[in-house]
């Protein structure tokens, strides 16, 4: 057991205007994530998986409070830091890449200037040393001319070149963890399959873990070796990215992966999975999918399933877990 | 009490930013080289206070008379190829006057309008960024400054402090920096959601840096934009003080001129017509390059 960051029962609450109690978003996630490797945070919107993240940098908006739980981080629970002692650890040892390469990027900074100041910051770098470094790492990542890139302002770039400058700005300091959430989503699918390809290669290359936020099965497919699948706040199924795609347990897993168009004979309309996320103040009391689950029973409704071991690390919270075979739909 | 461009302009700002997501200023510099280039009331405008500005840092190369030299024998004297603005009722010529009065009304407007952008500024990304209670005590005291009549207020703090123009600085300052303190929270609370805000955190960077080198930036435009409508505005509360007789009356400014000419306006028309058009011309030059300025920076002003 190598694990870069454990988040032990980890639950997060939310204030909002006009109510008196707390939303709780997260509601006590355990994940793991190994030295080296990449674990993907699968779940529509909403679902709390990058207010998972949030809450582990501390980064969560000013209404959000991590309630209990722990993430050992290097030893240390990065919950019970202080401010200071997080600003260290970010940009450093953990780094983020955010969806929008658009407006991740200050529109009046040079590129170059905005991913040198994470080596100023940490490292203590001159000017000239930090551009020097810069401009290695963006020329790694793929940017052409990396020398006249950095002096250039985001406008001046392409979405692509975009987010290669983040992917940039993120593995300057060759962190131990990467949180990429939702890195690819505004960008093409061949952009996305370059941008994919090029963190798989800096993460050989530097050892650094990847938590990948998506709600994209193909990213999953294409770079993860786990998967959590988050449902309403909570994981529903964990398993390695090869049991996931062949054997999948969970209802909710197997209604996302029967909503992936495929080839199919003409006519056959695609899947979805009926009604809609639960109303955070209107959680169900059982099992939280139950409502919309088409397998569920009297029992799913009153009763909430525990995280099941189906063996080989591979977990469901479901009381009647489902192999592949007995899937009709699709 | 009389609306100034700025006041609008102030206003107009503060709801747009709230209203709609503001556009990244992209190719900001672009785009005022190029305003420069079509619009020649903003390109005249920078010409003349150029030339304002010269006149009076080079005062004593183009008067040939001491300002404050009296000439009783030459009282009152219509303009002349001696005098080209006449001479005063103490016979001091009027040209040399007007090209020193320049001198101390540029400061007039430049100092003020220097001091209330600062202190804005720093008040308003304070009560953006902090919010809760840093936000609502700045906010609160903008309201009281906003709520009195500026010329009133400028007034009572004259009377109170005493007439001089050190006063008349904090005066204007006073009067000045609340429509700022708007403009810059507005913005800031616009720009602190923003992803590149998230993203500096996520690298570590110090709350100061976020709001010093990460938002103030993007305030910059419509603060040059705000600065150059503040100059005119503090020259032309200053001469209306000076007037009304609240004003430093040992700082021989524009407005003091005009106010001292006043008894002789029949008489001797050019001892308020010339330091009156000194006035104009240099309001009206700043605020057709601030006007300039903003369109080519307001991109929601464009037609």
């Amino acid at each position: 057991m190598d694990n870069i960051l454990e988040i032990k029962n980890l639950i997060t609450s939310f204030a909002s205007d006009g109510r008196k109690e707390r939303a709780i978003a997260v509601n006590g996630v355990d994940l793991a994530i190994p030295r080296g490797k990449t674990v993907g945070l699968v779940g529509e919107s909403g679902c709390g998986k990058s207010v998972t993240s949030l809450s582990v940098t501390g980064l969560l908006a000013e209404n959000g409070r991590v309630e209990s739980g722990e993430a050992l981080f290097q030893g240390r629970d990065l919950l019970r830091l202080s401010e200071k002692e997080l600003r260290a650890i970010r940009g450093n040892d953990i780094s983020m890449i955010f969806q929008e390469p658009m407006t991740s990027l200050n529109p009046v900074i040079p590129v170059g200037v905005q991913v040198a100041e994470a080596a100023r910051l940490h490292e203590g770098l001159d000017k000239a040393t930090a551009k020097a470094r810069t401009v290695e790492i963006m020329r790694k990542v793929g940017i052409p001319e990396p020398e006249r890139r950095y002096g250039q302002y985001p406008h001046q770039l392409s979405g692509g070149l975009r987010q290669r400058v983040m992917i940039a700005m993120g593995m300057l300091l060759k962190p131990d963890l990467l949180i990429a959430d939702e890195p690819t989503t505004a960008l093409d699918v061949s952009i996305e399959a370059q941008i994919l390809r090029l963190m798989r290669d800096l993460q050989r290359e530097n050892g650094t873990a990847i938590l990948m936020i998506t709600h994209n099965l193909g990213v999953v497919a294409e770079i993860c070796d786990e998967v959590y699948v988050m449902y309403a706040g909570e994981v529903v199924e964990r398993a390695d990215v090869f049991t996931l795609f062949k054997s999948c347990a969970h209802p909710y897993t197997r209604g996302l992966m029967g909503a992936l168009p495929r080839m199919t004979p003409k006519g056959q309309r695609l899947y979805n999975i009926r009604g809609t996320v639960p109303n955070l103040w209107a959680m169900p009391v059982g099992c939280r999918f139950a409502p919309r689950c088409e397998f569920a029973a009297e029992r799913c409704h009153g009763e909430k399933p525990p995280l099941l071991d189906l063996g080989g690390g591979h977990l469901c919270r479901c009381f009647a877990p489902r192999g592949l075979e007995d899937e009709h739909h699709g | 009490m009389k609306k100034t461009q700025r006041d609008l302009y102030t206003a107009r700002l503060s709801k747009q930013i709230l209203d709609a997501d503001l556009q990244p200023d992209v190719g900001v510099r672009a785009s005022i080289i190029n305003m420069f280039r079509t619009n020649h009331a903003a390109l005249a405008g920078l010409i003349v206070i150029l030339l304002i500005i010269l006149a009076a840092v080079f005062a004593p190369l183009i008067t040939r008379y001491d300002p404050n030299a009296l000439n009783l024998a030459n009282m009152r004297k219509p303009p002349s190829a001696e005098h080209w603005f006449g001479t005063d009722d103490m016979g001091r010529d009027v040209f040399s006057r007007v090209i020193y009065g320049g001198r101390l009304s540029l400061m007039i407007g430049f100092v003020p309008s220097v001091i209330s952008l600062v202190l804005g500024t720093v008040l308003g990304l304070m009560a953006g960024y902090l919010g809760r209670h840093v936000d609502a005590v700045i906010m609160r005291l903008a309201d009281v400054v906003l709520a009195f009549p500026s010329l009133l207020l400028a007034m009572v703090v004259m009377y109170t402090l005493g007439s001089s123009i050190l006063n008349m600085f904090i005066a204007l300052s006073i009067i000045n920096w609340a429509g700022t303190a708007r403009v810059v929270r507005a913005q800031t609370l616009s720009l602190k959601e923003k992803e590149f805000v998230e993203a500096a955190r996520s690298m570590g960077v110090s709350r100061f840096s976020i709001v010093f080198k990460h938002i103030l930036p993007n305030c910059l435009p419509n603060l040059i934009v705000l600065f150059t409508l503040d100059i005119p505005g503090a020259i032309m509360w200053e001469s209306s003080m000076s007037f009304l007789g609240v004003g430093d009356p040992n700082a021989a400014s524009w407005g003091l001129m005009v106010s001292q000419g006043k008894s002789y306006a029949y008489m001797c028309p050019w001892l308020i017509l010339a330091p009156g058009l000194a006035i104009l011309v240099t309001v009206m030059a700043f605020n057709f390059l601030g006007d300039g300025l903003r369109d080519a920076i307001d991109p929601y002003m464009k037609t």
